[in-house]
């Protein structure tokens, strides 16, 4: 769309400036030293007449924004000015407090209800935040064009704690689990008389979860064991379509293991093909450890 | 326990073309091709980075196709698997049924062969 047309041929010195522009808001025309300032009326129009040959910078301001557009001038003139407006429509968590900066412009949503949209004045890479005591989330979107629309939503990430979800574990004789407050423990005790044979040590949530919105499940295992005499062990996070409900090894639709070493470690299993409520579970065989800060990331 | 072979995205596929890395485990036991190929395995020791920059540390396993839409393949999988037993078993019984039809008849024959010659 062109920002402005010339209508008429006026020629020469003298020229006319018509300035459509947002309703009562500060034009200001210059050209070197010659600056002239005009408040637009209530239909957005502000004239400039007896403009001389040359290139002319307009401006509009209001408290917040600022656009500059440049014109050469030899005739009358006729222009549009518009504030550039982009929109960013937030779903978050309610009563959190909501940001979205450029890095150069930061907006705060004046409410918490949980929808909110921001006009941004410029392109660029804007990060939408919300935050609520701990609980963080944030994501980037690109505003490439003038009056475009998009949506985010944010939401934090899901903590799955065992003292808070109802649990089941199914141990073997050889090793045990055992929920204290938001520790899982997985105790083991080499078998004197080992033959061969072990299985696993099964905590899971009794409850299917819909992970369709989260991408990945997260925890952290603390391993003090993780092989010995009858082999090497495993320490497993997972999901599964259906309850683990015994100790045996869950059949799983996806799920991280442990690296064989002892120390403290993340197991991150991605879930963005996941779209549906599914069990997490941790499972484990000849390992000694405790799993703490389960959680679904969006 | 199956052999899996990988490519440079840990994408699973069933055979390999050259440049894949193989891989055994017991993850895909009793599974379709079509589930299996909709999976990323990443090995013990490796790391993938996802899209949105995540990185995921193996060895982990998760489908990159909508798993329903793998669960609906493995399910047919199966239906077939248990129709064509169903087949089978109902050939193998119908073959059993001729069997002991044909010694029955056998055994009459030579009831008879020596009831005549008996009679003789």
């Amino acid at each position: 769309m062109p920002i402005f047309n010339m209508i008429s041929g006026g020629g020469g010195t003298g020229g006319t400036l018509t300035v459509t522009a947002p309703a009562n808001t500060t034009v200001t025309i210059s050209n070197g030293d010659k600056t002239k300032s005009k408040t637009s009326d209530a239909n957005g129009t502000a004239i400039f007449k007896g403009l001389e040959t040359g290139t002319w910078t307009v401006t509009i301001t209001n408290s917040t924004q600022t656009t500059t557009k440049t014109i050469y001038i030899t005739a009358d003139y006729a222009m549009t000015i518009a504030f550039f407006a982009a929109t960013i429509a937030v779903t978050y968590p309610s009563g959190s407090t909501l940001t979205c900066t450029d890095g150069a412009t930061t907006l705060t949503a004046t409410t918490t209800t949980g929808s909110y949209t921001f006009t941004v004045p410029n392109t660029g890479t804007w990060t939408v935040s919300c935050t609520n005591g701990s609980s963080t989330a944030s994501n980037s979107v690109s505003i490439t064009t003038d009056g475009v629309s998009v949506s985010v939503e944010l939401s934090y990430a899901l903590w799955l704690a065992p003292s808070s979800f109802a649990y089941s574990t199914y141990n073997h004789i050889y090793g045990s689990p055992s929920v204290s407050g938001d520790t899982i423990k997985i105790s083991y005790t080499t078998p004197s008389n080992y033959s061969g044979e072990y299985s696993e040590n099964v905590v899971t949530f009794n409850d299917a979860i819909d992970v369709t919105k989260y991408s990945e499940l997260q925890a952290t295992a603390n391993i003090t064991k993780i092989s010995d005499t009858a082999g090497s062990g495993r320490l497993t996070l997972g999901v599964a379509s259906s309850k683990p409900s015994s100790y045996s090894k869950p059949s799983a639709i996806a799920s991280a293991n442990a690296a064989s070493s002892t120390g403290t470690q993340t197991l991150t299993v991605s879930l963005t093909s996941v779209n549906k409520a599914v069990y997490v579970y941790v499972s484990s065989a000849i390992c000694k450890a405790t799993v703490t800060d389960i959680k679904l990331i969006p | 326990m199956k052999t899996i072979y990988l490519d440079t995205d840990f994408k699973c596929h069933l055979t390999d073309d050259g440049t894949m890395t193989a891989i055994e485990t017991d993850f895909f036991d009793g599974k379709c091709d079509t589930y299996i190929e909709g999976y990323r395995y990443v090995p013990a020791g490796s790391t993938w980075i996802r899209l949105d920059g995540e990185t995921f540390t193996g060895e982990m396993i998760a489908p990159w196709v909508d798993w329903q839409e793998l669960d609906t393949a493995q399910r047919e999988y199966e239906r077939e698997q248990y129709q064509s037993l169903t087949e089978e078993n109902e050939t193998l019984t119908a073959e059993n049924a001729e069997m002991i039809e044909a010694m029955a008849a056998m055994v009459d024959d030579v009831y008879n062969q020596d009831l005549t010659q008996m009679e003789e």
